[in-house]
């Protein structure tokens, strides 16, 4: 305390460190605000801003974007379409993925390798063939064809997920399990699945937001207007109101912010369940 | 109540054998303790026998039928794990009460044999409770009132107590005692911690590098170790080896030349003079100052006081080597002090250099174990 | 356990009946009963789609030529091997993938070591860095198309006021689209590596900069001598994650230039759909999409690899 500089070299680190922080938090930021002043600018009046908060607010952006074009319809189409994509995915994948945790059998080793091969792949090398598959079967334009796409981006990630949760519970419950009457079925039924509910819970939101993403498949598979999800949907605002960079910020807006505010909500719940199966 | 038997059980996890022909023999209603260092290959019995593992070659038999086939919830048993593995998403009675649902139990016959367990290992105030919400202790008996309420053929333990303190672990000890006492079942009790196994054993397992050691009462296993690893493994402080040469004495008497003292040993089978030897003697047959016939001569180099008991750590003029002597506590003994310890002659193990007991003592005159690395000589069931 | 022994006649008929079933759920059958639904998924929605590809890939299906279908061969391998703008593709692929990680590991590293020991508003400086993530890669071509702009736009309006550095039409010049591109890429991607990076940073042990300070370390040695070291194996599994992430990019890129100006971002997942979609030659489309499931193969297991080796890292000594 008798040294004058003391208090000085305590805080000058912390302050720099505080400060870049604030820099760099600002510069990472500055995307998402700049999107919600835009979007609450009056439609044209963007190019018009000098600084840096909109000058006059107006919602007649979102108006605009739900009565000129079908934006309500086209969120209901991606809610339909990522609850299916997400919950059959979850339906077919959790068992996969408690046999790739906990049984010794041949092929498993290939088997996790094909899985996160398909999960890894670009979705543009199985677009091409599908669409000729889709043309076939009657399935192109249609809502189905949509979540049958969306199954084979969200089942890889809900199998290897899966895995990760399942590897988590310890083995010997399965044990006391089966010794306990149950079959393996029966361990996996009554003990596995019931632990790794919260789990599977995190896979249904990860496969939801996934196909809620989606942009390739989405543009790729369906051409009817009334039939888009909403990702294609503000995408085509892009090329509509090129210029009325407004209503593509209200548009933007609206599809990103469920995801946000349930981000924020779940934060710590999310981040360690993309841990799972990768590094943890 | 039937027995268990293992018969030439292997077991191999790829080119690494974990178990190499493992025979026991294990009566109706016996509480047997299997008993070795990490790595022995115990648990892996005791999982097979569970049918959690798959025999590799071998039969396992419970009561007068093969089990290697039988899944683990065909074979009657139950078992304790080293982790309770309770189930975390149900209360302490639904845990209690899932082998019962599981094999059809109906609800209200399952609650009035879930409450009975819970008396008997008080766990009554706590049916409502999930498991995080109880202590270590508590958990255990939630484990064992599992295992209790199926009243199964074979009760099997792994470890149960490793994961509470030491006086949980004396206190639940005496409740398995009583359980085995009560039940009177076939137990198999896996620990490596040799003071379980002589306090709760009808028969002990010695087991070592996948091979069994030996099979015996507490009593013999202590008193007649089959070999050195025996010797050093059961008791405690362990017990002295000390090198020597056994000379062939007057008659037909065999001594044995431990520096410069020359101590008579019976052997069961001669020994030619000249053959290295290990003796093996336990510190309370080392007795300093004590009224035996042979003596050794040392220096104290440290004294361990226990309050019930007095170690001290001797090295031998003779030979240079440390033995650990028990004292009366009383005894005022300083470090560096001289001091003559004397034992008898019948308080001495021989064990030759492969490790065999070869002096007389009590029982096993055949052993019936192959030398480790001595393969194609298949190892007899113990009598 | 009665059933274990098939003492009456009725008895063994039923356990004979139901062996099947039991060998499904209880016996060796158990896995194979386990794996059938995703594999009856994965079948029809991967397996199925990845071998019509390779049909397609010798066949000749161009909507543009439609009569031409049929025509069997391995030409579009031929034209593969010599097509300059498949390669281009390729090694823009490369570009693209090696800027963002760069770019990504950079940004990431500096907000971990610096929300590192922070104490106040703790996790309020978390969530700032991992909003992005939860940006749909649509928004952030959107919003960032938009900041963008040439004429107005407000990326061009700060840059005014910086001296030395001019504005640029930055998605339509050639030499701006493809680092544009990048820096979308990385603002909305860098924070799994942030949140991988913090991981990894959390399970160094604090005694090793307890035990550095002891000797006097500076923070720079601290860096250099315990951080990176203790970050080897999780630095790199971000890295090929983000490489694979960087690969299949395809909407940011999409939406903002299409692949342009003049093929200066046809990266070849751009490439593959244009050729489909636009080009409609999908046989040759399904050829560039074999190339690049290959390409993914080899990056994958690239990723399996070092997983085990972190793994192995972790229970070693």
């Amino acid at each position: 305390m008798t040294d004058p500089m003391g208090p000085w070299r305590l805080h000058l680190a912390p302050f720099l460190r505080f400060s870049a922080v604030c820099l760099l938090g600002t510069i990472v930021l500055f995307p998402m605000y700049w999107m919600l002043v835009v979007a609450l600018t009056p439609t044209g009046f963007s190019r018009a801003l000098t600084g840096f908060v909109p000058e006059q607010l107006s919602f007649g952006n979102f108006v605009a974007i739900f009565t000129e074009r079908p934006m309500l319809r086209w969120i209901v189409n991606s809610v339909v379409v990522a609850t299916l994509a997400s919950a059959l995915s979850l339906l077919f994948g959790t068992s996969c993925g408690y046999a790739l945790s906990r049984l010794r059998f041949r092929g498993a080793g290939l088997l996790m390798m094909v899985v996160l091969v398909t999960q890894m792949m670009p979705a543009t090398s199985i677009i091409v063939p599908l669409y000729i598959l889709f043309r076939d079967l009657g399935l192109l334009d249609t809502v189905q064809g949509m979540v049958v796409g969306h199954i084979s981006l969200v089942v890889p990630l809900a199998i290897w997920m899966s895995k990760g949760f399942f590897d988590r519970i310890p083995p010997d419950l399965d044990g006391a399990a089966r010794i306990d009457g149950c079959t393996r079925l029966g361990a996996w039924w009554y003990v596995a699945l019931p632990l790794a509910l919260p789990g599977m819970a995190a896979i249904f939101i990860y496969g939801f937001v996934t196909s809620w993403h989606d942009y390739l498949f989405a543009h790729a598979l369906v051409h009817s207007q009334e039939l888009w999800t909403a990702a294609n949907g503000i995408a085509s605002f892009r090329g509509e109101y090129f210029t009325l960079h407004e209503l593509q910020m209200a548009a933007a807006l609206v599809f990103a912010l469920p995801v946000i505010v349930m981000f924020i909500v779940m934060q710590r719940w999310i981040v360690s369940g993309a841990l799972t199966g990768s590094v943890r | 109540m039937p027995g268990v038997r293992f018969e030439a059980v292997t077991k191999r996890f790829g080119e690494t054998t974990v178990l190499d022909g493992v025979d026991i023999d294990i009566a109706e209603g016996e509480l047997a303790v299997f008993v070795g260092p990490s790595g022995c290959g115990k648990s892996t019995l005791l999982r097979m026998l569970a049918g959690l593992d798959d025999v590799s070659s071998g039969r396992i038999w419970i009561g007068d039928e093969v089990v290697n086939a039988r899944q683990p919830r065909e074979r009657d048993i139950a078992m304790v794990f080293q982790s309770y593995a309770l189930y975390p998403h149900l209360t302490v009675e639904q845990n209690i009460g899932f082998p019962l649902r599981m094999t059809g139990v109906p609800r209200h016959e399952r609650r009035r044999q879930v409450e009975a367990a819970a008396a008997l290992l008080e766990l009554t105030p706590l049916l409502d409770r999930y498991p995080r919400q109880l202590s270590g202790g508590q958990r255990q008996r939630v484990a064992m009132g599992r295992a209790i309420v199926r009243n199964p053929a074979v009760f099997l333990f792994d470890e149960p107590l490793s994961n509470l303190d030491a006086a949980l672990r004396l206190q639940m000890r005496l409740e398995i005692a009583r359980l085995h006492r009560e039940f009177a079942a076939t137990m198999i009790y896996v620990t490596h911690d040799q003071v379980e196994a002589m306090t709760l054993a009808d028969r002990i397992v010695v087991l070592r590098d996948g091979r069994v050691e030996q099979i015996g009462t507490p009593r013999d296993i202590y008193t007649a170790p089959r070999t050195r690893f025996v010797a050093s493994f059961i008791g405690a402080p362990q017990m002295n080896l000390l090198d020597a040469t056994l000379i062939e004495g007057a008659g037909s008497s065999t001594l044995a030349r431990l520096g410069s003292a020359d101590v008579p040993v019976s052997l069961a089978r001669a020994a030619p003079s000249g053959t290295r030897a290990t003796l093996g003697l336990r510190p309370e047959a080392l007795v300093p100052g004590g009224g035996g016939p042979f003596g050794l001569i040392g220096t104290v180099r440290h004294a361990e006081y226990l309050g019930s008991m007095l170690y001290l750590h001797v090295s031998l003029d003779d030979c240079g080597q440390t033995v650990v002597a028990a004292a009366p506590p009383n005894r005022a003994v300083q470090v560096g002090d001289r001091l003559g310890l004397r034992f008898s002659a019948d308080d001495v193990h021989v064990f030759d250099e492969a490790g065999y007991r070869i002096s007389d003592g009590r029982p096993e005159a055949s052993p019936s174990h192959s030398p480790a690395g001595q393969p194609g000589q298949a190892p007899v069931g113990d009598p | 356990m009665s059933e274990a022994l098939p003492a009456t006649g009725s008895r063994r008929a039923r356990a004979i009946r139901s062996r099947p079933l039991a060998w499904l759920t209880d016996g060796g059958g158990f896995p194979l009963l386990m794996i059938m639904p995703a594999l009856l998924v994965l079948g029809m929605v991967i397996g199925l789609p990845m071998l019509l590809a390779g049909q397609m890939s010798f066949d000749t299906i161009n909507f543009r030529r439609p009569a031409a279908a049929g025509t069997y061969g391995p030409h579009n391998y031929v034209r593969l091997w010599s097509d300059a703008k498949a390669w281009s593709a390729v090694a823009l692929s490369g570009l693209y993938m090696a800027g963002t990680v760069v770019g990504s590991i950079a940004v990431a590293l500096s907000a971990a070591l610096l929300t590192r020991r922070i104490v106040r508003f703790r996790s309020l400086a978390r969530l700032v860095f991992l909003l992005p993530w939860t940006v749909p890669a649509v928004v952030t071509a959107l919003v960032w198309g938009v900041m963008y702009e040439g004429n107005f736009g407000v990326i061009n309006r700060i840059l005014e006021h910086v001296p030395l550095v001019g504005g640029a039409n930055w998605l339509v010049e050639r030499q701006t689209a493809l680092p544009a591109l990048m820096v979308a890429q990385i603002w909305n991607e860098f924070p799994m590596a942030y949140v991988f990076i913090l991981a990894g940073l959390h399970s160094i042990p604090e005694d090793l900069y307890e035990a550095a300070r002891i000797d006097r370390a500076n923070s720079l040695q601290q860096f250099l001598f315990i951080t990176l070291p203790q970050l080897r194996y999780i630095l790199a599994v971000t890295v090929v994650l983000l490489m694979i992430m960087g690969f299949k990019s395809f909407p940011i890129i999409f939406i903002l230039t299409g692949g342009g100006p003049a093929g200066a971002t046809e990266t070849l997942t751009v490439l593959t759909f244009n050729t489909a979609f636009r080009r409609l030659d999908f046989s040759y489309a399904a050829t560039l999409g074999i190339l690049a499931v290959a390409i993914s193969i080899v990056l994958v297991v690239g990723y399996m690899r070092l997983v085990a080796r972190l793994q192995e890292g972790r229970d070693g000594p």
